[in-house]
Parts: C-alpha cells; structure tokens; sequence
C-alpha cells in the first residue's frame, strides 16, 4: 500500500511539474521586421524547453516606458522584458525588477563582457542580461571628400583632425563637415573626467581638460563648422541623407537607415572607427532583458533570457540588423561575416569593426561607471546640459558655465 | 459703364480675392501632409534632398502594398472603426443627454452640478493614466475595447459644448411644446435634440478625431496584438533600425483619408443649419 | 400623467446619473486620489507609500523650471486671442455657399487631425536654422543671418505658439461654423436691405450673436494654451526655456518617477487654472439665455 501511496505522489507530482508555463516576452520596435528572427529564436526554445510556452509582444519603443509601468502597477506584467540601460536602471532603482544573481551561475555571468554586465548592477546585485549592443562610428561621404581634396581612405582619426577637415570642407564645398551628438555628461567621461569626488559628496568635473573639451565645441558652432540648431543624431542623419553632411559620427544602427532612404549616398559612404577620447572608452548604446519582481516564473524567465542572449543567436542576429553581441564571442568568431566583409558588404565591414572594439565598450548610463546616486542622476545630468549647450550657444563663456554647473551640482548633492 | 457691369466686376474681384484666400490658406494647412502624400508615392530615390522634392520623378504605389504586406493594415482599420464607432457614439450620446438638464430643465443644484463637472478640466492629473487601468482591469475589461472607450466615454468638453447649444434654443419653442400637451421627455426629443444637431455634428466629428488617432491608451489597454489600432500598427513600421519613411508616409496617407472623408460629408449637418426646423 | 416637477426632477436624474457615474470613476477618483498622494513619496509601480507631509510642495516651489514653467505658460496665453480671431475669420469665410468649399473646409481642418510625428517633422523642418522659414527670409533680404527659431531661448517658446497657433484654426473654425448657424439668415438680408456693409454686419450682428460660443471657445482656449504640453513635446522637449508646466508634470511623474511631486504640481497648478476660469467666466458672463 505504502508504495503504491508513493508512485501516485510520484506520478502526480510529474504532472504538476510538467504543467506547461507560458513567458509573456516583450520586445522594443523588432516587429515586423525582425519576426523571423525572432520566431526562429522561440521556435528553438520551445523544442529545447517542451513545457515553456513563450508568448510574444512587440511594444512600440517610444511608448514603452508607460505601457511597462501601467503593467506593473496593475501587476499585469511581462516575464522577460526588453530595455534600454537608463530604462533597467530606473525600474530597479524603483524596485521593480528582480535581481539575477540567484537565478544564474557565475559561468553564466561570464559569457558576457564585464562591463556591459556591470552597467546594471546596483549595490553588487545584477539587475539585466545586456542583449544586442550598437557603438557609434565615423560614417563619412567619399565623395564629399574627394571633392573637397581630402583623401578618402584617410578618415580623421582624432577630434582634431574632425575639426581640421571641417574647416576644409566649409572652405571648399560650403557646408557642415560633421554633426554630434551632444551629452555632456557623455563627453565628460568620455576624457576620463569624474563627475564626483570619491566620497559622492561634491562635484568634480570642473577640470582644465574639460573646459578644453567644452572649448571644442564652442569652437566648432563659432567656426559654423556643424549646424546650430544642435539637432543631435535624428538631424545628423537627414543631413548625411540629403548629401548635406560630410562626416556623421554616430550609431551603427543609422547605417541601414542610410541605405533604406538615401541609397545613392550609401553608395559612396565608407566608415571609419569613432575617435576615441582620453578615458580610452567608447560609449555603447546597449539593449537589455530584464524580468519584472512581479513575475511568477522567475527561473523559467531566466532560462529564456539566457537562451536569447547566448552568443549563437546574438551572432544570428547581426545576420539581420546592424548591430554586435555583447558577449565575448562576437562576430570574429563566425564565417559568415568573414565572407560578407570579403564581398565588400559595408554594413558587414563596420559590424566587425565594431566587434573588435567590444573589449573598450562601456555603456555611460551606468551608475558603476559616472558613479552619481541613482536619485540624484537626472538633475545633475540636466544641469550639466543646460550649461554646456549654453556655453557652446556662445551664452556664457565655457569656464563660467562649468564653474555655475559646479556650484549647481553641490547644492543637488547636498540635499 | 452700366450698373449690373460694375457689379458683375464687383463680383469678380471679391470671388478672385476669396478663392485666392482659400487657396493660400489651402497650402499653409496642409504643407506638411502633402510632403506625406508625395513621399508616399516615391521609388528609391533620396527622400530628404533640399531643396525637397514636391514631384516624386518615378511614381509609384509600391509604398502602399508595402505597407498592407508588412502589417495587417486591413485588421487594424476593422479594430480602429470598431472603436472609433463605439467612442463616437458614446461620447455623442451621454454628452446630449447630460447637458440637457444643465441647460434647460429647473432643478436645484443645477448650477453645482454643472461647476462640478468643469472643475476636472481645471485639474490635471498625470497619474490618472495608470489609476485608471487599474480599475480597468478591476471591471474585467482588460485586453477589450470597451476598455478601451469606457473612460473617454463622459468628456467635459463635450458636455460644455452641447449645454452652449442647448441655451440657445428659443425657449417659446420648447413652451409651445410643452402648451401642446407634451411630457418633458417628449420636449426633449422633439424639439431640443433636434434642434442641437450642429452641436452633435460637430461633436461627432471631434469624437471621430480624437478616437482615430489615439494611441498611448489603446497600447496600454490591449494586450493582442492583433487587436491594435492603426496608430500602433502605423508604429511598428519605424523599427529602431531602419524607418523606411515611404512605407510610414503611405501608412499616415492611409489613416488620415477616411478622417477627412467622415469631415467631408459630415460638414452639411453643421452647415445646413435648422431654418427648416422652426416651421410651428 | 406625472406632475411636471416630478417629471423634471426624473429626467435630470436619469439623464445624468451614467455620465456622472462614469465621470466618478474615471475622472474625480484619479484626481482625489492624486490629490491625497502629493503629500507623499509615491512608488507607483511597487505602490508603496511614504507620508511626507509637504514635502513636496516646498521642492516644488525651490525648482527654478517651475517658475520658468509659470512664465511660459502666461505667455503662451497670446496665442489665445488671434487664434479665436482668425478662426471666426475663417468660420463665417467658408459659411459661404460658393462651389468647392466643402473641400476647402475639409483641407482647414487638416492640421487638427495630422499626427504627432508629422507635426514634429514639418515643423522642425520648417524652423530649422537652414530651414524653409529662413531660406525664404534670406532670399527675401528680410533676415542676413539664419535665426534660431527652435534652439534661440527667447524666440523657441514664440515658435511653439505659431504651432499651436496653425493647429488649433481648424478646431475652432468647426466649432465656430455650428456656432454661426444659430444667426437666422434673415437678419443679415435685413440688414443688407438697411444698407450695411459686410463690416457692419459681422461687427453688429455675427459677434453678439456667437457671444456663447465665443466664451465657450475663450475658455477652452485659455484653459489649452495654459496647458499647452504636445507643442513642446514634440518641438524643444523643454530646452531653450521652452518648459511649461504640463510638460514639468509630466516629465516629474514619467522621466524622474516622482508620482508625489507630479500630483503635487497638478494641485497647485490647478489653483492657478481654477482663477483662470473665473476671470473668464466674469468676462463674458456664463452663457446666459439668448432673446
């Protein structure tokens, strides 16, 4: 009697554990472009995995935030979430995300590069599985440069020479000779600069080589060497389209914007690594999954959000969409990309490009990396902001602007 | 020259001058929708040349079953009309039936009533988006349309609107009405309500709008995919990657027709006016 | 038969009691509820709550975008008059029953219903330092420099105006246009045989008679330009002193996540609106009963 009372609880517990669990995955903008992709990657998982059923939401990009907090709040949400670095950093600093760290091994840990990892842990607990990462670099016209007597396989190499070239293709053709994207905070990092003194307690950043890095600016829109209207990336990209711009330093992900809307320009545009600051960083742009707290299959999401990270499927990925893995086995590693780069595929050319310089990838949102409390990260930000387009605006002279920002950010920090 | 030749040269120049008002104001309006509506017709050619180019050099309609392949553009327009429908006539109705007491009928606290129910328009609330899902979802509504058009269903502005109206139709209509022998409601229905009809109209047409066009709520309350409206389908044609802005322009062209298409033949309800109306 | 009291009291009740009810649920508890959370540190996600007091109210008052906020909306309160100007203009312009002025209706009301993304592109394109505004001033000769609509922190918030300006004709010429057929026709033949002039008639006849659409458009548009949010969404996100206070409100509640103090500005905002209100209710009275 008492073994047949066990082989029931066994079979029935089989039954219970077997139970299907279905993952509600959202991700940012993929669909329907990337849905085969995407499909395949479920489709594969589900074969590995037949009692996790994953049920897939593309949400819109720009309307996400609100659509994930309204989920939340009602406790409506997903299981495994794309997000952006500052969005992951928000919600876990709001509590809203569960933390990794008994979900996974360490050797889990280590497929990934350390500081793309470390961008969302927050007091030593990791909050995000970095996913699909995109670093900016030097798009530029060819044939602006030829007519301009710039050699086009000679592409500056440092932000001085951007300026120098500039100078010439205003002089010669008349228009910008590059557009950037302008964050301060960014730019002060990107020089090595901190932002904080070691105890967090004042500001830091008020340093001669910041105000030799703001001065670079200030000269660019003084010479009219990039529009005035300091529209950022979205404008950069119109320009170059329009044949308006000469170089456009920013992410690889515009490429095949470029080649969608303006495929004569594409024709002649070849790229160059992003010039590289004194911080010897360069800034990426990278996409996470998280898993909301409220989620009631915590370790089956974690399963999943390792399975679409691993470096199989983000290098099948950059088979679709112009972006880099974030682990350490990237591009170099497969053959098909070889063989594109080797056709003279341009996309292909600035990918590996970019997969080499993974190792110096450091995303700038990251609390590890500026070092600002998380409460007090916006205000800083936007006074940093304020100050140093105005500078450039020619409103108020650079050493000025840092030095009010300085004072601005103590009185932030001592509240 | 002779009396009725001036006035004929009168007429001509006030009709000139008019039409070439209309056709300035024409392009001012609508500059930006005609970009639109030539991108939408553009091959592969540079989209955002300048001076920009108003004639596309190779047209073509490949934008256009671009988009219906890429999306299930005919699903979203079925759940959009479903919606809209539903919010118009919701919004039409319960605004014409609260407004009337706030105008016409005597009752006490008429007046507080009525400052009530502006007092929200003077509050404005970020928070309400979220509050509101909640008990969405605690009515059992989620994921449904009528989630979707339930809390924009009573708008202020359209109870202003319709108590505006009601206020200005002749009172010795509705007492002869009520001499005749009718009951209140019967004054209601014979005499106000139709009398209001440029007010529903134009009404109509502003439920109409804003429903067609709404997007951050119907994302918040809709789970399915497939049960999105054509400004989040419109969305998913811009991915992070690549914007294929022909495709979006033919998209937009597409959502804004039938919009201007309701207005069109909309209009002669609040133009007709009620002269016919008044016969006693 | 009911008495006609009886009858009264039944019908307002029954006319009134879904909307109310509706109105209950979906607009004053959110607000009540709002209101009672701006004395707190509110984490809307997790919904836990932090009792602060007025704590909040006192941050609110040290933020200098606040008074910026405040500045700007007092501003943008120009707009105001031209556009219910212009939009009678163009109202009793298209009353007229000339052939094709259904389709030129239609194409005013246009920028109503364009997009948010359309709207932002146009625009942006339009007041771009080399854009179609200064490209058109400089060959003109009106301008020798390109002017700095969007980035210029004196002009950008004058910028946004025109936007709002452009959109909003459409909005209230409809409104207007229902409000223009109420005027029987025979006044103005009446008035045509006394020998009055089209000035005459719109000055002595259209304008007392649309007195209750133009305070209802008044008010709507005083209460939409202290309110203005989209405009500057879409054109500055704020910068160049273009912050108003809806944009603070929400840029509080969705950017920084401060639920509490973005319920708290929305209750002081709310005075400033509810003065508003009754200085416009006191200049054009409140609708009283034509004839």
């Amino acid at each position: 009697m008492k073994r047949f009372i066990v082989l029931l609880v066994a079979v029935l517990s089989i039954f219970v554990f077997a139970k299907t669990v279905t993952l509600e995955f959202w991700t940012l903008s993929l669909s329907p472009t990337f849905d085969d992709y995407i499909k395949a990657m479920i489709a594969d998982f589900e074969k590995q995995n037949p009692d996790i059923k994953i049920n897939w939401i593309d949400v819109p990009y720009n309307a996400a935030v609100q659509k994930l907090t309204a989920a939340i709040a009602a406790r409506q949400a997903p299981d495994v979430v794309n997000l952006n670095t500052s969005w992951a950093i928000d919600f876990a600093a709001q509590g809203a995300l569960a933390s990794l760290d008994e979900l996974i091994t360490a050797q889990d840990k280590a497929l990934y590069w350390d500081k793309l990892w470390n961008s969302t842990v927050i007091d030593g607990k990791s909050y995000a599985f970095p996913w699909y990462a995109s670093i900016p670099i030097m798009m530029y016209n060819t044939d602006l440069f030829k007519k301009a007597g710039l050699n086009p396989n000679q592409p500056p190499e440092t932000w001085e020479q951007v300026l120098m070239y500039s100078r010439i293709i205003k002089t010669k053709l008349g228009i910008y000779g590059f557009e950037p994207n302008i964050i301060a905070l960014d730019e002060l990092l990107l020089e090595g600069i901190p932002i904080l003194t070691p105890d967090g307690k004042k500001a830091a950043f008020n340093t001669p080589e910041a105000i030799t890095r703001l001065k670079f600016f200030v000269n660019a829109y003084k010479e009219n060497l990039m529009p005035r209207s300091l529209g950022g990336y979205t404008e950069g990209r119109e320009k170059f389209q329009a044949g308006q711009l000469a170089m456009y330093p920013a992410g690889l992900t515009m490429l095949q914007h470029i080649e969608k809307n303006a495929p004569n320009i594409y024709k002649v545009t070849e790229v160059a690594p992003y010039p590289i600051g004194k911080g010897k960083m360069i800034k990426v742009s990278l996409m996470n999954l998280v898993i909301p707290i409220t989620s009631p299959n915590k370790a089956a999401a974690a399963k999943f959000a390792l399975h679409v990270t691993s470096p199989k499927w983000q290098i099948e990925f950059s088979n679709y969409a112009t972006v880099v893995p974030s682990t350490k086995q990237g591009l170099e590693t497969s053959k098909v990309f070889q063989d594109r780069v080797a056709k003279g595929d341009l996309a292909a050319k600035a990918m590996l490009m970019a997969s080499k310089s993974m190792k110096y990838a450091v995303d700038l949102n990251a609390i590890t990396v500026h070092k600002i409390p998380a409460d007090k990260y916006a205000d800083v930000r936007k006074i940093l902001q304020d100050y140093w387009i105005a500078a450039i605006k020619g409103e108020i002279k650079p050493e000025e602007a840092l030095a009010k920002a300085e004072q601005e950010v103590n009185k932030v920090l001592a509240k | 020259m002779t009396h009725s030749k001036k006035k004929k040269i009168r007429n001509i120049i006030k009709y000139t001058l008019t039409y070439t008002f209309l056709i300035i104001m024409g392009v001012f309006f609508t500059f930006p929708f005609l970009w639109i509506l030539s991108t939408s017709f553009k091959g592969p050619e540079n989209l955002f040349t300048w001076p920009p180019e108003w004639i596309p050099k190779h047209p073509t309609i490949q934008n256009y079953i671009a988009v219906f392949k890429r999306i299930p553009m005919a699903r979203y327009f079925l759940n959009t009309l479903i919606i809209t429908s539903l919010g118009v006539v919701l919004e039409v109705i319960l605004a014409s039936l609260a407004a009337y007491p706030l105008a016409r009928l005597n009752w006490k606290g008429k007046n507080i009533v009525f400052s009530l129910i502006l007092l929200p328009m003077l509050i404005p609330m970020q928070g309400a988006l979220i509050v509101n899902f909640i008990t969405i979802i605690k009515l059992g509504l989620y994921n449904k349309y009528l989630g979707v058009v339930l809390p924009s269903a009573v708008t202020i502005f359209g109870i202003f609107l319709m108590r505006q109206h009601y206020l200005s139709v002749p009172k010795d209509l509705e007492d002869a009405a009520r001499i005749d022998g009718c009951n209140e409601f019967q004054v209601w229905w014979k005499i106000s309500f139709p009398l209001v009809r440029p007010a529903t109209a134009a009404l109509a047409i502003f439920a109409f709008t804003a429903h067609w066009n709404s997007f951050l709520w119907p994302l918040i309350v809709l789970r399915d995919q497939n049960k999105y409206p054509l400004q989040v389908g419109l969305a998913q044609l811009s991915s992070v990657f690549e914007a294929n802005f022909r495709n979006v322009a033919a998209a937009v062209v597409i959502a804004t027709v039938p919009i201007l298409v309701f207005f069109y033949f909309t209009q002669k309800f609040f133009i007709e006016g009620y002269k016919g109306a008044i016969i006693e | 038969m009911l008495s006609r009291k009886v009858q009264t009291y039944l019908l307002a009740f029954l006319f009134l009691i879904i909307p109310l009810t509706l109105l209950g649920i979906f607009t004053f508890y959110p607000i009540i509820r709002g209101i009672i959370l701006s004395f707190a540190d509110y984490n809307m996600l997790l919904g836990t709550t932090k009792w602060v007091g007025l704590r909040n109210y006192k941050e609110l008052f040290n933020d200098k975008y606040f008074y910026q906020g405040l500045t700007n909306i007092f501003k943008y309160l120009i707009v105001v008059p031209f556009i219910q100007f212009f939009s009678i203009v163009l109202a009793v312009t298209v009353n007229q029953k000339i052939p094709g002025i259904k389709f030129f209706r239609t194409l005013f009301y246009v920028p109503v219903i364009t997009g948010a993304v359309v709207v932002s592109i146009a625009w942006r394109w339009v007041f771009n330092v080399d854009g179609l505004l200064n490209y058109v001033l400089i060959n003109l000769k009106i301008v020798k420099e390109p002017v700095l609509w969007l980035t210029n922190s004196n002009l950008a918030i004058y910028s946004a105006m025109f936007v709002t300006f452009w959109r909003g004709l459409g909005y209230y010429m409809v409104i207007y246009l229902a409000g223009l057929q109420n005027i029987p026709s025979e006044l103005y033949e009446a008035a045509m045989i006394d020998g009055a002039s089209g000035f005459q008639s719109f000055f002595k006849i259209t304008l007392p008679l649309l007195r209750p659409t133009i305070l209802f458009c008044s008010l709507i548009s005083t209460m939409a330009a202290l309110k203005v949010f989209e405009e500057i969404f879409l054109l500055t996100q704020g910068a160049a002193n273009t912050t108003t206070i809806m944009y603070l409100i929400y840029e509080y509640a969705f950017v920084r996540y401060k639920f509490g103090l973005s319920a708290a500005l929305s209750v002081v905002f709310s005075g400033i609106l509810i003065i508003f209100a009754i200085i416009n209710f006191k200049l054009f009275g409140a609708g009283r009963e034509q004839r």
